[in-house]
């Protein structure tokens, strides 16, 4: 029976796509003086896992440029080469054009072997030349660097090795490095290597409360001149092997080995195992504790949540059935409401998976900012903070293209050339800030660049031309909306870098799709500052459920302001036929909604119609609803999956009766009905 | 002993001998469609109408929390009894990964064809556009339209399967 | 007859792949991600078999077959190593901590269950 084992292919390639980014990462931090042990470790363990997935792959090819990047590394390892720019720079291309063979592999079942060929010419001539000094600062370096300890440990007599809690002390270790080399006699001492960023002392005391009376001692480590290093001699090809596998001695030892394990077993297993047990179970403890990550097929996930969401919107009806049945059982009642309050917990719960660490987009910045950064031939260091701050997985990676936008136009035309920055008394190397921060229910991204800021007389000029409706008089926040519009550059040439200019509108769209908001702020002179706002997740909305025309639709409660029983006398009609209503001293745009939506053919009657305030972005509207329902907390469901997109609906949710009620889109409407009416009411009519 | 392979197992094609389908009742004429891509068939319920569609869009349902269409084929092809009535069902279908669901009047059964039961349909004698139709069955007396649905509900005609333009009518 | 076998490797895509085949072989499997956890789970269980990576986070293969020699539940226990190439340093490490045998990766399935069934005779 053929068995397929194709189905593992794509997590080896992704691995490979994982090891190339950690890669990266660690490549870019590199201290060239000084390169971090633990660092070169990891870097090289990378590339020695792609190199065993390429074989796996059937990229043969692949295979070798590892093996050159793993002989760079463990040149500079034993310290025959610097890590400078240029061999940084040349290991960095080498994962790009990995990277980039990779995809074609996998898209189209072949590689380009001349590039893979080049690439291995490049790195086979790669002498240990010196580099310049001219190293462009990215990420701080860790505080510490790595270093290695000896630990020797006397074993207590006449138990030997059984008497140590060995669990323990292999979990302490692993959780302060990486453990080296591991010699021992069983009986009389244990010693081995800890390769980490703590400092003696502090190892010393952990072992000291961990072995109690043991004696521990912890030394420097000093390595011996002649290192045997588990790492392939550069230079060397990988061992084709025509021996897959073997074993080590044939004979006798097997043999042995199961009559000498009976013995073992029976003898002395009584009172190891009991030893065993108890630390043992403690050691695997030990293993959930320190476990700190599983990887989940992201299609499990979303099945995970629609389960929840579904169980959210069961109890929903279970709840109002029971409401219903009020007169009978108060015990049926508290069990739905206590139901209910596990169920949204359990819900919170699980919409915390969905959460990343802003790390994930804030990590591929480095690169992207070294690499314009010489291309444009200015000076910059990038800093970024928060990277912890979490945010809804798919927002994330809707968030990478318009922040990596705004990142180049902060780098293209925020940050000025050194010389020009020297002219304006500027340090020559310009700051660009990434920040995340949670704020008010939500999570705020800031762009922070001490660049040349916004020419507010070119941005006039540019929108005066085009007929936006600016004029002298506007305050400068008024001006920078302006950079928002479709089309809009102030740029004389257009440069491929960030673009026609067509990318601050998109930007602006991206993030509306989001749920969020963007706010700029500027200093000629002084830099710019950008801030993205955006709700926590995308698939849970707080709404107000109103009744229009027979049918419940649901407003966004962020955009609500107020609510009130419009008179007659405050609603009139305007000579295109659409109508205002005034609230206090403003005009405010009626959204016919039965018009706009299609609902039924007649203007909504002010008759016992309830009026509600809607704000978005400080553009206000009023809609006129039959009757308020009541606030609730909706899952949004996409109307896009099995149909498309409307107008005016910004997606769908599940009522407690089963029923689907649409989620209008305010924004939308607010154009449509912009659009309806020709003429825009400004004032008091 | 067992053959594991890194490389994809062949595929072992075999003639159809028998095509099951699904059969129901639209206006005046029975309908045949592909089982395979029908998903369950509910009783219909009350829909969602949805603003600024073409009228054989009635609306959307709740399908276990997935928003899905409801299509009334009778609307869209000029039928002239579009009512609902005790039997009147829907149909749910997955075609090409979108669930959709139409309207039928009464679902009959699931019925196997043979290919000597399936006979190309001439050009004139049924009220639905020729194109979607794959052949006539006969039952017995019973003469069954074998329907693409596939077809049909990704045209550009019916304007669910369009990515981004505006609702045509 | 059924061995349960502890499979120590950083990459999950080949801890599947050998869970895959050796549970179609009757094995139990349980997985480790590094050196560290499989030193843990090895005091943890018994098992028939350990096959470990050498190229890990935290703890290489070759420190793990020192510390599982070390251990007298585990001084015969067969231990064979995955490897990348079978480069006659390479040999001679595992040899000399202790390891049964080796394996060079990509494995060939057929060969895996061949070689378990050996040891574990």
């Amino acid at each position: 029976m053929a068995v397929d084992l194709t189905r593992f292919l794509p997590m080896f390639f992704e691995e490979t796509e994982e090891h190339l980014a950690n890669m990266e990462t660690q490549l870019l931090r590199l201290d060239p003086n000084a390169p971090d042990a633990e660092a070169l470790h990891s870097i090289f363990r990378a590339a020695h896992s792609v190199k065993g997935n390429s074989a796996l792959l059937g990229a043969a090819r692949f295979s070798e440029v590892m093996h050159r990047i793993e002989g760079i590394l463990d040149r500079i390892r034993k310290e025959q080469l610097k890590p400078e720019t240029d061999v940084i720079n040349l290991l960095l291309e080498a994962c790009d054009v990995v990277r980039e063979q990779g995809a074609r592999l996998k898209d189209k079942g072949e590689c380009d072997n001349a590039a893979l060929d080049a690439l291995y010419e490049q790195l086979n001539r790669f002498g240990p030349a010196e580099g310049s000094l001219h190293a462009v600062p990215s990420l701080p370096p860790p505080i510490r660097r790595s270093e290695r300890f000896r630990i020797e440990v006397d074993l207590p007599s006449g138990q030997g090795i059984t008497g140590l809690p060995l669990a323990n002390l292999y979990a302490e270790l692993g959780s302060l490095g990486r453990l080296e080399d591991l010699q021992t006699d069983g009986v009389t001492s244990l010693s081995l290597i800890l390769l980490t960023v703590q400092a003696p002392d502090s190892v010393r005391e952990k072992l000291h409360t961990l072995l109690g009376t043991q004696s521990v001692r912890v030394t420097a480590y000093v390595p011996p001149v002649k290192e045997s290093a588990p790492l392939a001699p550069p230079g060397a090809a990988p061992a084709s092997s025509a021996d897959e596998f073997g074993l080590f001695s044939q004979e006798s030892s097997l043999t042995q080995t199961t009559e000498v394990l009976g013995e073992r077993r029976f003898g002395r297993r009584s009172a190891d195992h009991e030893a065993t047990n108890i630390m043992g179970r403690r050691a695997t403890d030990r293993v959930q504790l320190d476990r700190a990550s599983i990887r989940v097929n992201v299609d499990k996930l979303d099945r995970l949540l629609n389960l929840v969401g579904e169980l959210v919107i069961a109890q929903s009806m279970l709840n109002e059935t029971a409401t219903r049945n009020r007169a009978q059982d108060a015990r049926l009642r508290d069990s739905v409401a206590y139901v209910g309050r596990q169920t949204r917990e359990l819900q919170e719960a699980v919409m915390a998976i969905r959460l990343l660490p802003m790390d994930s987009l804030f990590s591929r910045m480095p690169r992207l900012v070294r690499d314009l950064a010489k291309r444009l031939g200015k000076e910059v260091e990038l800093n970024a903070q928060g990277g912890e701050t979490e945010l809804d997985k798919e927002m994330i990676e809707k968030l990478a293209d318009p922040i990596m936008h705004l990142v180049r136009n902060s780098l293209d035309h925020g940050i000025e050339a050194p010389t020009q920055r020297a002219a304006a008394g500027k340090a020559p190397v310009g700051k660009i800030q990434l920040r995340a921060t949670h704020q008010a229910g939500g999570v705020v991204i800031e762009i922070l660049d001490d660049g040349a800021g916004f020419d507010r007389r070119k941005i006039l000029a540019k929108a005066l031309e085009r007929g936006l409706g600016a004029h002298a008089g506007m305050s400068d926040e008024e001006v920078w909306q302006f950079v928002f519009a479709p089309g809009f550059t102030t740029a004389d040439e257009v440069s491929d870098i960030s673009g026609r200019g067509v990318g601050m509108d998109v930007v602006k769209r991206n993030i509306r799709a989001l749920g969020g908001h963007i706010e700029v702020r500027s200093r000629p002179g002084e830099g710019t500052h950008i801030a993205i706002r955006l709700p926590l997740t995308l698939a849970i909305l707080d709404g107000m459920s109103v009744e229009i025309a027979g049918e419940t639709f649901i407003v966004p409660l962020s955009l609500i302001g107020e609510a009130f029983l419009p008179q007659n006398y405050q609603i009139k009609t305007i000579t295109t036929g659409a109508r205002v209503v005034q609230v206090r001293d403003a005009y405010l745009p009626l959204l016919s909604t039965e018009q706009l939506l299609g609902l039924s053919s007649r203007p909504a009657s002010v008759q016992n119609a309830i009026a509600i305030v809607v704000d978005v972005d400080g553009r206000r509207a009023v809609l006129l609803v039959d009757q308020l329902l009541g606030q609730q907390q909706v899952v949004i469901k996409s109307l896009e999956s099995n149909y498309r997109r409307i107008p005016g609906v910004a997606g769908a949710t599940v009522l407690g009766n089963g029923r689907v009620a649409l989620i209008l889109d305010i924004n939308a409407l607010l154009h449509l009905e912009a659009a309806a009416s020709t003429v825009q009411v400004a004032g008091a009519a | 002993m067992q053959d594991f392979s890194l490389k994809p197992a062949p595929s072992n094609a075999q003639p159809a001998a028998l095509r099951e389908f699904l059969t129901f009742r639209l206006g005046h004429e029975d309908y045949a469609i592909d089982i395979l891509t029908v998903q369950e068939i509910r009783m219909f319920e009350s829909v969602t109408k949805l603003p600024t569609t073409p009228d054989y869009i009635k609306g959307v349902i709740n399908l276990r929390g997935v928003i899905a269409p409801v299509i009334d084929l009778r609307v869209k092809f000029g039928f002239e009894n579009a009512d609902y009535g005790p039997f009147t069902v829907l149909v749910v279908l997955r075609v090409r990964e979108k669930l959709a669901a139409i309207v039928v009047d009464a679902v009959a059964d699931v019925v196997g064809l043979t290919a000597e039961q399936i006979k190309p349909a001439p050009e004139l004698s049924i009220t639905l556009n020729i194109e979607y139709v794959m052949g006539l069955g006969t039952r017995g007396e019973q003469m069954l339209i074998l329907l693409d649905i596939e077809k049909l509900i990704t045209s550009r005609e019916l304007g669910i399967f369009e990515e981004e333009s505006q609702a045509t009518h | 007859m059924s061995k349960l076998v502890l499979t120590v490797d950083d990459s999950a895509a080949i801890r599947e792949m050998l869970a895959y085949v050796l549970k179609s072989a009757g094995h139990r499997v349980i997985e480790a991600e590094d050196g560290m956890e499989g030193l843990q789970k090895a005091l943890a269980n018994q098992f028939d078999l350990i096959i470990t990576d050498q190229s890990m986070p935290k703890m290489d293969g070759i420190t793990l077959v020192k510390a599982l020699r070390a251990l007298p539940q585990y001084t015969s226990v067969p231990i064979l190593l995955l490897t990348t190439e079978s480069s006659d340093g390479m040999k001679d490490e595992g040899r000399s901590a202790g390891a049964t045998g080796w394996l060079v990766k990509p494995f060939d399935p057929n060969k895996l269950i061949d070689v378990v069934s050996k040891v574990t005779r």
